[in-house]
């Protein structure tokens, strides 16, 4: 389907560097005004990606349609509507960040005083008024992103692509750029940001796709992704451990198709699949006068749904 | 969403020669390093050569100078390359390219931004020139074509490194290994010396070289020799270069692919 409530929509992508097939039979579409995120390991081929929705790179074969213009065909289209951030700083640095901004606000079309007027409100919102006349070979890393991010937006976009914003970021500027993808993302502009920070996707995002081995391999709110993996758990605490002893015993007689896991000396955990199960545990516990030192249910993390799907290899 | 129109294709261009203004600006260095060099290479050449190719420095400045000027200039024309290569093995480039403008402006603001280089280089040399005693015949308007032609040269062979730049992998390559061909083609030329002493097949090798038609040109101009078919050559090969490399640089430049 190629609804308008689309913003970017993907079917059967394929894109080889010669031998290396980077994205294979690829299938993703993102709706408009939400913040994506595509979540994957280094090599995943997340860069290769937004380089092509960017209309940078281009591709072996496949559809794409980007806010409803066909790639490649309509790239000068697309580029009129998107912006994109890389992941490698794209500054000028013998100029000072002022000057980076003033110029591509007068590529973007921005007359000389809008241009100016527009640069003094992005490094205000950036928190970067007091460098701004300083070159930018002089910035921090926190500075460089905060700066290129500000470059990016100029021209407020309709979708805006995100190569990994915050990799190496300090958390002031990480902050810093949270806000700020909210902020545009409230007002309307989708956000297609890259990440390999689960926190990121799970704190930011509204939805997530999993990339790994060049296809998309679960997608889903953060809810919804983690409710694919491992259902709650309960963890209970005793007193000692022979209260422990007592109480898993009296659970795996009432529940005897779920296996308890125990924990240090007096803790034990079980997999529940609602709370109301959790309920009737407690329940059992008191009818039998044991009495818990505490409990707590949680749900399964994103860092578990990461490493279900993309087969438990670490980062290297 | 925002109610701005792409720019021309002149103003995105002006802006980038803007930026190319700024950069001289910021670091002048270089530039100030490239004309002390060329004074000081201008001196030397004069006098520890001068006494023994044309019986004294003041005598030989009369030849030297309109080759030195290439001597100077030459060396400055990879820097456009250089320029470009960083703007894309940086990002700059894909931020340039996801903006709606006249894609080849960058190019061509890198490009005549670097004018201002030559002009100021040149200059220095001339007026080290005229110091020590180069009086041509054609007067101040005969030097001041003479100068132009070479400003214009280095243009135009600024384009072929510009196109090298764009398909370099690093930036520093181009430099590097763009010097033996411009050494090259700056000594085995009749920049320092007339060729007519020199062995024949390296005279085959000069008269195959551009720079020395160009020099050539240069010298019948200084002199106020203006209506010679060899000036009509020497532009003819400046704007050969540029009608060939330009659009070859354009094509590669909107078609790179990383």
């Amino acid at each position: 389907m190629m609804g308008n409530s689309m913003a970017v929509e993907i079917r059967n992508l394929c894109k080889s560097f010669k031998q290396n097939e980077v994205l294979k039979d690829l299938d993703l579409s993102v709706p408009k005004g939400k913040i994506f995120a595509l979540l994957g390991q280094n090599g995943a081929g997340k860069t290769t990606m937004v380089k092509i929705l960017s209309t940078l790179l281009k591709f072996d074969s496949g559809h794409i349609n980007v806010l409803s213009h066909e790639l490649p065909k309509q790239s000068d289209s697309v580029r009129s509507k998107i912006s994109m951030t890389g992941q490698y700083v794209a500054l000028d640095e013998d100029l000072t960040g002022e000057q980076n901004l003033i110029l591509i606000a007068r590529l973007s079309g921005y007359n000389s005083i809008q241009a100016k007027g527009r640069t003094k409100e992005l490094l205000e919102m950036f928190d970067l008024s007091d460098a701004g006349k300083k070159t930018v070979k002089t910035y921090s890393g926190g500075m460089h992103r905060r700066l290129d991010i500000a470059a990016g937006i100029i021209k407020t976009p309709e979708l805006l692509f995100l190569d990994e914003p915050t990799t190496g970021l300090d958390p002031r500027s990480r902050s810093v750029v949270w806000d700020f993808v909210r902020g545009l993302a409230h007002n309307g502009t989708t956000i297609f940001l890259t990440t390999q920070y689960l926190e990121e996707a799970d704190r930011l995002a509204d939805l997530i796709a999993v990339i790994e081995g060049g296809k998309i391999v679960a997608k889903g709110t953060p809810t919804e992704l983690k409710s694919l993996v491992g259902r709650k758990t309960v963890s209970i605490r005793f007193k000692d451990t022979a209260e422990r002893e007592s109480a898993k015993k009296l659970v795996s007689k009432s529940f005897p198709n779920k296996s308890v896991t125990e924990h240090e000396s007096d803790l034990f955990s079980i997999e529940i699949s609602d709370i109301s199960q959790a309920n009737s545990i407690l329940n059992g516990l008191a009818d039998a006068s044991i009495e818990p030192v505490e409990y707590s249910i949680s749900q399964a993390s994103l860092d578990e749904v990461f490493l279900t799907f993309t087969g438990g290899k670490t980062n290297e | 969403m925002n109610n701005t129109k792409s720019p021309t294709a002149i103003s995105s261009t002006k802006t980038f020669l803007w930026r190319s203004m700024l950069k001289i600006k910021s670091a002048p260095g270089q530039m100030i390093f490239d004309s002390i060099v060329a004074i000081v290479s201008m001196l030397l050449f004069a006098f520890l050569f001068g006494g023994a190719i044309n019986g004294s420095p003041k005598e030989y400045v009369q030849f030297l100078l309109p080759g030195m000027l290439f001597m100077t200039v030459l060396p400055m024309t990879v820097y456009a390359g250089a320029a470009l290569s960083k703007d894309i093995s940086t990002g700059v480039y894909d931020r340039f390219r996801t903006i709606g403008f006249w894609q080849p402006s960058p190019v061509v603001g890198v490009l005549v931004g670097d004018i201002v280089k030559y002009a100021i280089a040149v200059i220095s040399v001339t007026l080290t020139g005229v110091a020590i005693g180069f009086r041509p015949d054609g007067g101040i308007v005969g030097l001041l074509f003479g100068v132009l032609l070479a400003i214009f040269y280095a243009f135009s062979l600024s384009w072929i490194f510009a196109a090298w730049g764009v398909v370099a992998k690093k930036p520093d390559s181009v430099a590097q290994n763009s010097m033996l061909i411009l050494y090259t083609s700056i000594f085995c030329s009749n920049i320092f010396t007339d060729a007519a002493t020199m062995p024949d097949w390296i005279q085959t090798v000069i008269k195959f070289n551009p720079t020395t038609h160009i020099a050539t040109a240069t010298r019948l101009l200084m002199q106020g020799a203006y209506s010679s078919w060899d000036i009509v050559l020497a532009l003819v090969i400046c704007i050969g270069l540029i009608v060939v490399f330009a659009p070859v640089t354009f094509v590669l430049y909107r078609r790179k692919d990383r």
